[in-house]
């Protein structure tokens, strides 16, 4: 008997003995603890390519008429309930702990390992990113945010300061690719230009003119000045410079247009605002952009190859050759250069369709039909009708940029429907921003409110520093 | 063990030493045998030792293992050893003492037994009597008769006869039985006495599973316990065996998810305490923990089971319900939540006994939110409601009036067989149909459950096997979740010390599932939305329309559904084309080994396992809305969980008032979860949901493990059978928290006082029983899964509520990226404490019981993954912070109303109420959020009750009226708020039990007051015109809605709630978005239902002697008969994300059922 009472006592003794050691049961084993930057790189320019083309599209493309939702959410932008929740994951895992996390990250790495290279690409990226937040909200946090458990009340820096932080990291991105690469070249894993460092430069440049641009009404700043600077060192000049993101031609890795068209039919359409403007200049990237069907025009079919922005594996330019040359041509107005700005108006819409693959012929049937920049115009009449294209040839490529252009031309002429709710927008204008999201409201609620009446209040209808 | 008491403050800590000292060293209890200072003999004086061997003796020395020494073996003759398990060493001295022998301990298992001298010449009387049942007039065998203020006494023989020395002529008797009301009497010698003894209503002296499998008498415990008998389990007649407990044990809430077959339920034990994750129960089989856990219940997707549905509610003896540390804390961290004690059926010596049950039962739907079958598919253009057919897709029932349509007969139209709709006059002249989709999808359902078991065993083994079938149909078509068990146990005595314990369960279990939800493919979705101007069933209804592809796919290979091959799927097709399957199988064993040493120290090991493979396939086919390309996805989960209990159990008379009951113990506990999976998208072939049918697939792998070691114990003092103490501690180590701060301690201390016998007040017509009870204690929780550390984990491209997020690999590379989660190297454990106060007390000799219960919970240092601002780079960090509080009562009445022999009726009460406070988060933080969804939100806001429902609500000025707009309607605040509490203000539950002879009635009433759901279902059908209130009311266009201007002015404005002129913008139900305003979507959760109802026969005696049957019974019964509620939509008690911490919501859910059935049960 006395054995039994041993085995019993043994067996709880012997594991006793390893009690509190439980070595790596507390370790993941299906993540890792770090990883190198070209691990990294991938995310950061996928997630800031689906930044401008989801939700973040959908949004300034509804508020644009470049769409108009007819059911569920979609229907509710249209009437812009646009409300705290509306933007919360794409500020949270879309921006700021999405590819700006990322971006942070590499620059964290890069700047301890020497990758200038890999830095550089960073803060490109991380200036286009703070700029769609910026444009969304205004004032949003930057300069004192990734830090972790350090400062978790991030607070937020005035639009002003975030501009002026833009511009620096597209500085700093330029330098940095325009110097050597230490031994660190990147490679494959750049999904955009393959590690040519040249052609980020290229973009970084672009980049730099289009959030001048955006500063041009901001008074005491020079903007057409220094965009011409920079168009002579050396910006996108042909299709090939284009920074373009590529998506899979599968639903779960495919472009957020038509991801969003194939799994929430019906709830979005290209609006008629759209619609009856290419009608009305018979534009030929029509049959690219919409179909019609049941009296609806579809901005997504999925059995139909022709929708040029709808295809799971279209691209998404993170800066179009047609948006820049577009700024050229408005830099050249302001200038009263009004044969330059002609030529490079025409250039701009003649490259929006060549990216879109339109024939040659019908380009140029088209540029005969469309109002020309000149001087016999009135300069209103002939900013309506640079920034009119402009905002046509941004369907598909970046909506937020046409919101852009709207807040500071007022240009196209759209007008809010007369469905459009006044709760989130009292004085019923097109949106000039939108509501800051609730996770910010619910953590971070001091900072939130000191920016709220720093900018003089939230709701749509409250201009930010910028289009004041 | 003793340096890892430093974790709690110093008194308990030096209690919890100073017992364990006691206890382990025997030489520290030596004081206990100094009352008989001088024994005259030595043990060894072989003289003393009767060389005649008799029967009883050995018996009696086996059964107590002691030895007895004595001159003569008179005394022998006398005694009657009564074979009872209560029956102890104490009555058998008693017995000698009422024939005048003395038991003198001469060594720790000798004993001398002596003739009393008579010290004072004292006249002896002698008090003869009998003891009988009050009710059956039975003898009761083995009483105690003890004569008060003297050590004699006596226990009743065969006959209920009992024969008292006492000095003096007369005495006053006290006289005990288990189970039943002690009685004093007094009594003169030389007279019979005839005594009637009251059993005890409540289970009072039951014997009650506590923690770790420990037996306790319920009142000696100083904590409220409840326990759910067999009988009461099987009227229940649920599935889920968490789903009986519903209304019968108070301090505990049960809600399903709904009432599809299989649906999870969630328990909750005096409220959520934990602001994180797990706020779930232990659930303990026969002394092993299973997994109770239930993965998948989103706001999308199907209902998936919680585990504890795979335990056959047949295969249950008794359920107990330990709610406070008090009562949990030897479970340790596990059981922070509380515990759900199941015993299972064993074998009995005796012959074997074969029993068979079968029960068959309808279940069918028995609440849906109210449709309109007025209103048409369409919307208003040019000023006028509009028909716009499904080839417009158009989702909307804005249309016109039906009676406004006809029917153009064209046979060619795919829609509908009488053609499409056309203005009155346009057609064929025949009236356009009101379809009512409800009666197209919904069918009855059918329950079959036949059990089988045999049981029996000899001295030496019991054995107990069963096997079990349940298959159960869903309330829609092609619905079912079945359930196979097998189980057997068996013990065995090796010798007379050793014993062998073996149990299997085998299962397996799993069902089609069907979706629901915020789901494009959902049934319920595609219900509740369906206009009434189509008919979802094309001709067909039920199952004849889910077995006929006409009703749901066109001839042309599109979907048939109002939205046209489009948005929302035809129910029928959702039926069919989206299949969901679960397959679990699954062995829970243990084994068990106890050895007993002498009559006060036994040895026990068990250990146990639980492990289950759950494999899930499912898909969409091609041309279903959600995924038009198709998807497959299977995936394969492996769970294991390893528990080893090692127990020293100590037993001890410590002196003549104290007893005490001791356990040491050691536990361990591994588990670990495996989950692979592969999801294929773009199938190339209709109609073959496999993987090998895609296109593109992708694969996923996770893993959780964890290890606990604990040491504990536990001790119980009994003084003098009224005043109980309980000491309790325990020490873990998980391997959760940071290496080198993983182990934490925890102690509890409670105590019962039983008030009649210790001030000793006499029996009464009032007062028959009282007790008070006190408990304070902690228990302890470990930290979530690898949240010490933070990760790199493959990238996701996300960032889009409405879309999901791509995941790398893709687009040629592979990519990690920074999790969004801070991990915490310097988390601790988080502590609850509860104080609980508590009394029982009976009345009108038993006929009352009354049992009351306060506790006040504090849970700190909890362990949050704590939502932070994303400018961090991060989403979330694990702290350690925030307060939750937890106060609340909790009342049981048991009324004996009557208790013959032929008629009973008893009526067991519950009453629960309790309060959870999220009393403080840190600093910065106002709330955190639990769960997330387009207009609402569940968050735990500081200084509200746990889970408030957030959400759009309507701007109000500062006296709170709601501002309305210059266009006469209300307007929507910019900010969201705190709109509703989903937790119920109390709950009760009332059982009533009627016995006539064989005739048996049960009914449970089961009350809920209070408790906000967000009915979204509503929102949304409000939204798009389907609901009854949009029927009822759209036509309104003279309403002025209450409310004030900016200006503070009463509203004048009166407007139409649905103005064609407007378009669909002109509609009030569609102003706040596509669900409504979250606020006007909040109704009252209150429901009163009778959720059980059975009729019983049991054959008499006389027949099933005949017939050579044990027993028989034959029943009815009826779930969910009677539902009362105010509540509009489905059932209230479902919640849309089921098994988890938000309560309260209501998206499209799948309804509830209500079934009727009969039982048939036999016993060989």
């Amino acid at each position: 008997m006395k054995k039994y009472i041993r085995t019993l006592l043994v067996v709880p003794i012997v594991i006793f003995t390893f009690a509190c050691d439980f070595g790596d049961t507390n370790v993941d084993p299906s993540k890792l603890s770090e990883v190198d930057v070209a691990l990294i790189l991938p995310s950061a320019e996928a997630q800031t390519a689906r930044n401008i083309g989801a939700i973040g599209g959908r949004i300034s493309g509804t508020i644009m008429q470049h769409y108009t939702g007819v059911d569920a959410q979609p229907e509710g932008y249209s009437n812009y309930i646009i409300d705290q929740n509306t933007m919360d994951t794409f500020w949270r895992f879309g921006l700021y702990a999405g590819a700006m996390k990322d971006c942070d990250d590499i620059i964290t790495k890069s700047k301890a390992e020497n990758f200038p290279h890999y830095e550089g690409v960073a803060k490109i990226l991380m200036a286009q990113n703070l700029a769609m937040a910026t444009n969304f909200w205004g004032d949003v946090p930057y300069t004192q945010g990734f830090q972790g458990a350090s400062l978790i009340q991030v607070p937020y820096d005035n639009q002003e300061v975030v501009y002026s932080q833009i511009l620096q990291l597209l500085d700093e991105g330029i330098s940095l690719l325009s110097g050597p690469d230490e031994g660190r070249g990147i490679g494959n894993e750049d999904l955009i230009f393959r590690g040519n460092s040249s052609k980020w430069v290229k973009t970084a440049r672009s980049l730099k003119i289009r959030y001048l641009v955006q500063l041009s009404k901001i008074p005491g700043f020079n903007t057409w000045q220094e965009v011409n600077q920079l168009a002579n060192s050396g910006i996108l000049e042909t299709l090939e410079d284009t920074p373009v993101f590529y998506f899979d031609p599968n639903f779960n890795n495919s472009h957020p247009i038509a991801g969003y068209g194939l799994d929430r039919p019906g709830q979005l359409v290209v609006s008629e605002f759209l619609v009856d403007l290419m009608l009305e200049y018979k534009d030929p990237r029509f049959d690219k952009v919409t179909k019609l069907s049941n009296n609806q025009y579809l901005f997504y079919d999925k059995n139909d190859p022709s929708l040029f922005w709808a295809q799971f594996d279209s691209p998404q330019p993170y800066i179009s050759l047609s948006e820049i040359q577009f700024d050229l041509a408005e830099a050249a107005l302001v200038n009263g250069e009004y044969e330059v700005a002609n030529l490079n108006y025409r250039q701009a819409i003649s490259s929006s369709m060549e990216f879109m693959k339109v024939d040659m012929q019908d380009i140029e049937m088209y540029l005969e039909n469309i109002p020309s920049i000149s001087d016999d115009n009135a300069m209103e009449d002939n900013m309506r009708n640079l920034i009119t294209q402009k905002y046509m040839s941004l369907y598909g490529a970046s909506s937020i940029e046409a919101w852009n252009d709207f807040r500071r031309t007022g240009f196209p002429e759209i007008s809010p429907p007369s469905t459009a709710s006044s709760s989130l927008n009292p004085s019923l204008v097109i949106p000039r921003r939108i509501v800051y999201p609730t996770t910010e409201k619910n953590t971070n609620l001091k900072e939130v409110n000191a920016a709220i009446s720093n900018q003089g209040g939230e709701l749509m209808d409250v201009n930010t520093w910028i289009y004041k | 063990m003793i340096k890892y008491l430093y974790k709690i403050s110093k008194w308990p800590r030096i209690i919890f030493a100073v017992i364990l000292l006691l206890s382990i060293n025997e030489k520290s209890l030596a004081w206990q045998n100094n009352q008989f200072p001088d024994l005259a003999f030595a043990s060894t004086t072989s003289q003393w030792r009767s060389s005649t061997h008799f029967d009883q003796l050995s018996t009696i020395e086996r059964k107590f293992e002691v030895n007895f020494y004595f001159e003569n073996d008179e005394w022998l003759k006398q005694i009657h050893l009564q074979d009872t398990p209560f029956y102890s060493l104490e009555d058998l001295f008693n017995q000698l003492s009422s024939h005048g022998y003395s038991a003198e301990k001469i060594s720790k298992s000798k004993y001398a037994i002596k003739k009393n001298e008579l010290k004072h010449k004292e006249v002896f009387g002698i008090f003869l009597g009998q003891i009988l049942d009050a009710d059956t007039s039975k003898p009761l065998i083995g009483a105690t008769v003890l004569v008060k203020g003297s050590t004699s006494g006596a226990v009743t023989d065969l006959d209920g006869n009992f024969n008292v020395n006492a000095p003096g002529d007369e005495v006053k008797l006290v006289i005990s039985y288990i189970g039943y009301i002690t009685k004093e009497i007094d009594v003169t010698s030389s007279q019979k006495t005839v005594v009637m003894l009251k059993q005890r209503i409540s289970d009072l002296d039951g014997v009650v599973v506590t923690a770790i499998g420990l037996e306790a008498n319920k009142r000696e415990l100083g904590y409220s316990i409840d326990k759910v008998d067999t009988d009461a389990i099987e009227k229940s007649n649920e599935t889920n065996l968490v789903s009986a407990i519903s209304g019968k044990v108070a301090g505990v809430m049960i809600t399903s998810a709904s009432g599809s077959p299989g649906a999870s339920a969630n328990i909750r034990i005096r409220g959520n305490k934990s602001l994180r994750g797990n706020n779930q129960p232990l659930f303990v089989v026969d002394g092993v923990p299973i997994d109770n856990s239930s993965s998948g219940n989103g706001t999308a997707g199907v209902d998936n089971s919680n585990r504890a549905i795979d335990i056959n509610p047949n295969d249950i003896k008794e359920m107990s319900v330990l709610k406070g540390p008090a009562a949990t804390a030897l479970y340790g961290i596990r059981a922070a939540n509380g515990a759900v004690i199941i015993s299972t059926k064993r074998g009995q010596v005796g012959k074997a006994s074969v029993g068979f049950n079968s029960t068959f039962s309808i279940n069918e739907v028995n609440k849906l939110p109210e449709g309109q079958g007025l209103y048409s598919q369409g919307r208003p253009s040019g000023g006028e409601f509009n028909y716009r057919g499904p080839e417009t897709r158009e989702p909307n029932s804005w249309g016109p009036l039906l009676s406004d349509l006809e029917f153009d007969g064209d046979p060619n139209y795919p829609y509908d067989k009488n053609g499409r709709l056309v203005p009155k006059g346009d057609g064929n002249g025949q009236p356009a149909n009101s379809y009512d989709a409800y009666n197209a999808l919904f069918v009855k359902g059918i329950t079959t459950d036949n059990n089988f078991n045999v049981s029996g065993g000899t001295d030496a083994v019991t054995y107990y096997f069963s096997a079990g079938k349940l298959y159960q149909t869903g309330t829609v078509p092609n619905a079912d979740f079945q359930r196979t068990s097998l189980k057997g146990n068996f013990n065995a005595k090796l010798t007379d010390k050793l014993e062998l314990g073996f149990s299997a369960n085998y299962i397996n279990s799993g069902g089609y599932r069907i979706q629901r939800g915020s789901n494009i493919g959902g049934v319920t979705s595609g219900v509740f939305r369906n206009p009434p101007s189509f008919d979802i069933g094309n001709a067909l209804t039920g199952r004849d329309a889910a077995d006929n592809k006409a009703s749901y796919i066109l001839p042309n290979g599109e979907q048939r559904s109002y939205r046209g091959n489009g948005n929302y799927d035809n129910p029928f097709w959702s039926l069919s084309k989206i299949p969901y399957v679960d397959d679990v199988n699954r062995v829970i064993g243990n084994t068990s080994l106890k050895y007993t040493v002498n009559d006060w120290l036994r040895f026990s090991y068990k250990l146990g396992l639980d492990t289950y493979t759950d494999e899930r396939n499912f898909g969409w086919d091609i041309n279903s809305s959600s995924n038009p390309n198709g998807n497959v996805q299977q995936s394969a989960a492996n769970s294991t969980n390893l528990n080893s209990d090692f127990l020293i159990l100590i037993n001890k008379k410590l002196g003549q008032n104290w007893r005490m009951n001791a356990t040491l113990g050691h536990n361990y506990f591994s588990s670990e979860y495996r989950s692979q999976a592969t999801e294929g998208i773009d199938l190339l072939v209709p109609d073959f949901l496999h993987i090998s049918n895609a296109s593109t697939i992708f694969g996923y792998q996770y893993i959780d493990r964890r290890k606990v070691f604990g040491v504990f114990g536990d001790f119980r003092f009994n003084y003098k059978d009224f005043l109980f103490f309980n000491f309790t501690g325990r020490n873990d180590w998980s391997s959760t928290l940071p290496k080198d701060n993983n182990s934490f301690f925890y102690p509890t201390l409670s105590t019962g006082l039983e008030l009649m016998d210790a001030f000793q007040i006499n029996e009464n017509p009032i007062l028959s029983y009282a007790k008070i009870r006190g408990s304070f204690g902690y228990v302890g929780n470990d930290a979530p899964l690898y949240s010490t550390g933070t990760y790199y984990v493959n990238a996701e491209v996300g960032g889009d509520p409405l879309l999901g997020s791509n995941n790398f690999p893709a687009f040629g590379v592979n990519a990690f990226e920074r999790s969004v989660q801070i991990g915490n190297k310097n988390l601790k454990a988080e502590l609850t404490s509860t104080l609980e106060l508590g009394t029982n007390l009976q009345f009108f000799e038993g006929i009352v019981d009354f049992d009351f219960t306060w506790y006040k919970s504090n849970t700190t240092d909890q362990v949050v993954a704590l939502t932070i601002p994303a400018a961090t780079g991060f989403g979330t960090i694990v702290r350690n912070a925030g307060t939750v509080e937890n106060k609340g009562v909790e009342i049981s009445l048991g009324l004996a109303l009557l208790n013959k022999a032929n008629f009973s009726w008893n009526i067991d009460g519950t009453f629960t109420k309790y309060k959870t406070l999220v009393a403080d988060l840190p600093d910065g933080i106002d709330n955190i959020s639990i769960a997330n969804f387009s207009a609402i939100q569940s968050l735990n806001v500081e200084g509200q009750p746990f889970g408030v429902l957030n959400g759009t609500r309507w701007k109000r000025n500062e006296n709170g009226e709601r501002i309305i707009g210059s266009d006469g309607f209300p307007v929507m605040d910019e900010n969201q708020g705190i709109i509703g509490d989903p937790n119920p203000d109390w709950f009760a539950g009332i059982r009533n039990a009627l016995n006539y002879k064989g005739l048996s009635l049960s009914f449970l009433l089961d009350i809920r007051h209070g408790g906000d759901i967000w009915n979204g279902t509503k929102g949304s059908m409000d939204y798009l015109g389907t609901s009854r209130e949009t029927g009822d009311r759209r036509d309104l266009d003279n309403f002025v809605f209450d409310g004030v201007t900016e200006n503070g002015e009463v509203n004048t404005i009166a407007v139409s709630l649905a103005d064609p002129g407007d378009g669909l913008a002109g509609i009030f139900w569609r102003k706040y978005g596509s669900l409504g305003l979250a606020e006007d979507q909040i109704e009252d959760g209150s429901w009163f239902r009778l959720r059980e109802l059975t009729l019983g026969y049991d054959l008499p005696k006389s027949l099933l002697a005949k017939l050579r049957l044990q027993s028989a019974n034959f029943s009815v019964y009826g779930r969910n008969l009677l539902l009362i509620t105010d509540y509009s939509g489905v059932d209230p008690e479902t919640n849309l994300r089921g098994d988890s911490n938000s309560t309260g919501w209501d998206y499209y859910n799948l309804p509830n059922t209500r079934s009727y059935g009969a039982s048939l049960s036999v016993k060989f």
